[in-house]
């Protein structure tokens, strides 16, 4: 513990926020209090990264795609120089040019379309748990809620949305979470992490050639994306690269989503709760993306200058907007805004999905799998604890969860 | 004065949430599309309309005056 506590960040002047300092990912509250309090429009010159971090500022800013840009994409870290820059996600661009590309993008992931896909994350939470809890139920001992739940279950869905094999899914996985992994403390993106980033791709276009040579003739997003750059409506790179961030964002951020508000449960003593009531679970998935999204934060690229809170907002800066302290502001959501709270009654929009021309398009899939699989969790567990020593968390510039969540002492409701 | 609330369906995504907040002047189309039902809003439809504006996370309503007909 003392050594812990040596280890601590020192929250003062010489304060300088990183998001890559491993610290800061296992407790960013009271970093993100500091900064809100202290230093709303921060400034790391190490990085050229200014920091925003209260609820009206980041809500301005993702409003004003021409002060801040998108277009660097939305980690700090630009993944693809060089070799693999021509990999320009569609979505790395602003109005007007990024609604048309996502507009022909967006339609698989509608409310309505959404809601159809029920019954097929219905059955993909049926299988995931029902392996994971038969060994449990074997007495062979606990499981890993993320390697065993999350990640293969959100990675087996958008792996069926887009048309990718299951047998691929594994791979895929793997190669997700290597690209975004980063050293404590470091922005460097190493050479596994590219390597794997550039073997996604690889493995994507290869995959986009198969299906092409097939004839596309299918309802998956890839067929259909296929003939959207076969009409001339989107050049093969962007329906590419659109293909890529859906595995991320489809994997990725659900998965780290289930793992946080596993995590949540437990922590705030709710699992039994949740398992009597699952009528609460909707209400307590809308705190688990208040208080511990995965997408903690998002990078924009300043084009204008500006001023915040007396501080010049240079142009060329990187801009971190700190939608998990946003969606934490005492100032927006009062005095209690830290905790989870059953029933909250909010009087403004969350930002966790962002807001403005880059609202998150999957983010009805993404409640609809995270809803479904807490409610087959719960109604199939009374209550559980979690392994903390053998938790291990992602490291990332923008992703907040777990790798591994271990859970033990599972009490499983006859 | 008069105003009409217009909706830019290139930025609409169906998000619904105008049609959640301002009922009496927007409706869930058959395919799921907001319709706004009123074409000339009166002064007492302002509020309302102004709260479905700034709920729009794609930011796709807008209010436009016009004259009186």
């Amino acid at each position: 513990m003392q050594q812990e506590a040596a280890d601590a960040i020192r929250l003062d002047e010489s304060f300088r926020f990183n998001p890559f300092d491993y610290r800061f990912h296992e407790e960013p509250r009271s970093v993100y209090r500091f900064l809100r309090d202290h230093s709303p429009a921060h400034y790391n010159e190490a990085l050229n990264l200014y920091v925003l971090s209260r609820y009206a500022d980041v809500s301005s800013a993702l409003r004003n795609d021409g002060m801040y840009s998108f277009c660097h994409s939305d980690t700090y870290e630009i993944l693809h120089p060089g070799k693999f820059a021509d990999l320009v996600g569609f979505f790395c661009q602003d109005a007007p040019a990024h609604n048309g590309r996502r507009q022909l993008a967006g339609r698989p992931f509608t409310p309505r379309k959404s809601s159809a896909l029920a019954p097929m994350v219905k059955y993909s939470g049926e299988h995931f748990l029902g392996l994971a809890l038969g060994r449990v139920r074997r007495s062979q001992g606990g499981f890993d809620f993320m390697s065993d739940i999350a990640g293969p279950l959100s990675m087996a869905i958008i792996a069926k949305l887009i048309g990718l094999p299951e047998h691929e899914c594994d791979r895929i996985r793997s190669w997700i979470e290597l690209t975004v992994s980063r050293d404590n403390g470091s922005a460097v993106v190493q050479p596994e992490a590219l390597q794997a980033s550039e073997q996604l791709l690889r493995y994507l276009y290869e995959f986009w050639g198969e299906r092409s040579r097939d004839g596309a003739g299918g309802d998956c997003i890839a067929d259909r994306i296929i003939h959207v750059v076969e009409n001339g409506d989107l050049s093969k790179q962007h329906g590419i690269s659109f293909l890529w961030a859906l595995c991320f964002a489809g994997q990725e951020a659900t998965a780290k989503l289930l793992g946080n508000a596993i995590y949540q449960a437990c922590t705030n003593r709710l699992d039994y709760i949740l398992h009597r009531s699952p009528n609460l679970v909707g209400e307590f998935l809308s705190e688990v993306m208040r208080v511990d999204s995965p997408a903690q934060i998002v990078y924009r690229t300043v084009v204008e200058e500006g001023e915040l809170h007396g501080v010049r907002l240079r142009k060329g800066a990187r801009a971190a907007l700190l939608l998990g302290s946003a969606n934490i502001d005492e100032r927006a959501f009062g005095a209690d805004a830290a905790d989870l709270k059953l029933g909250r009654v909010l009087a403004v929009d969350l930002l966790t999905f962002g807001w403005g021309s880059h609202y998150c398009l999957g983010r009805h899939l993404g409640e609809l799998e995270a809803n479904l699989c807490l409610q087959q969790f719960f109604e199939q567990v009374r209550g559980y604890q979690i392994d903390i020593s053998r938790c291990t968390r992602v490291h990332t510039s923008t992703v907040h969860g777990f790798s591994s969540l271990p859970l033990m002492d599972i009490d499983l409701a006859e | 004065m008069a105003y009409r609330l217009v909706i830019d369906q290139m930025k609409c995504e169906n998000n619904g949430r105008c049609v959640e907040l301002a009922s009496e002047l927007i409706e869930s189309g058959v395919d799921g599309s907001p319709v706004v039902l009123r074409t000339l809003l009166g002064a007492e439809h302002e509020t309302v309309a102004r709260s479905a504006v700034k709920a729009c996370p794609m930011g796709a309503l807008r209010i436009e005056t016009t004259a009186d007909p």
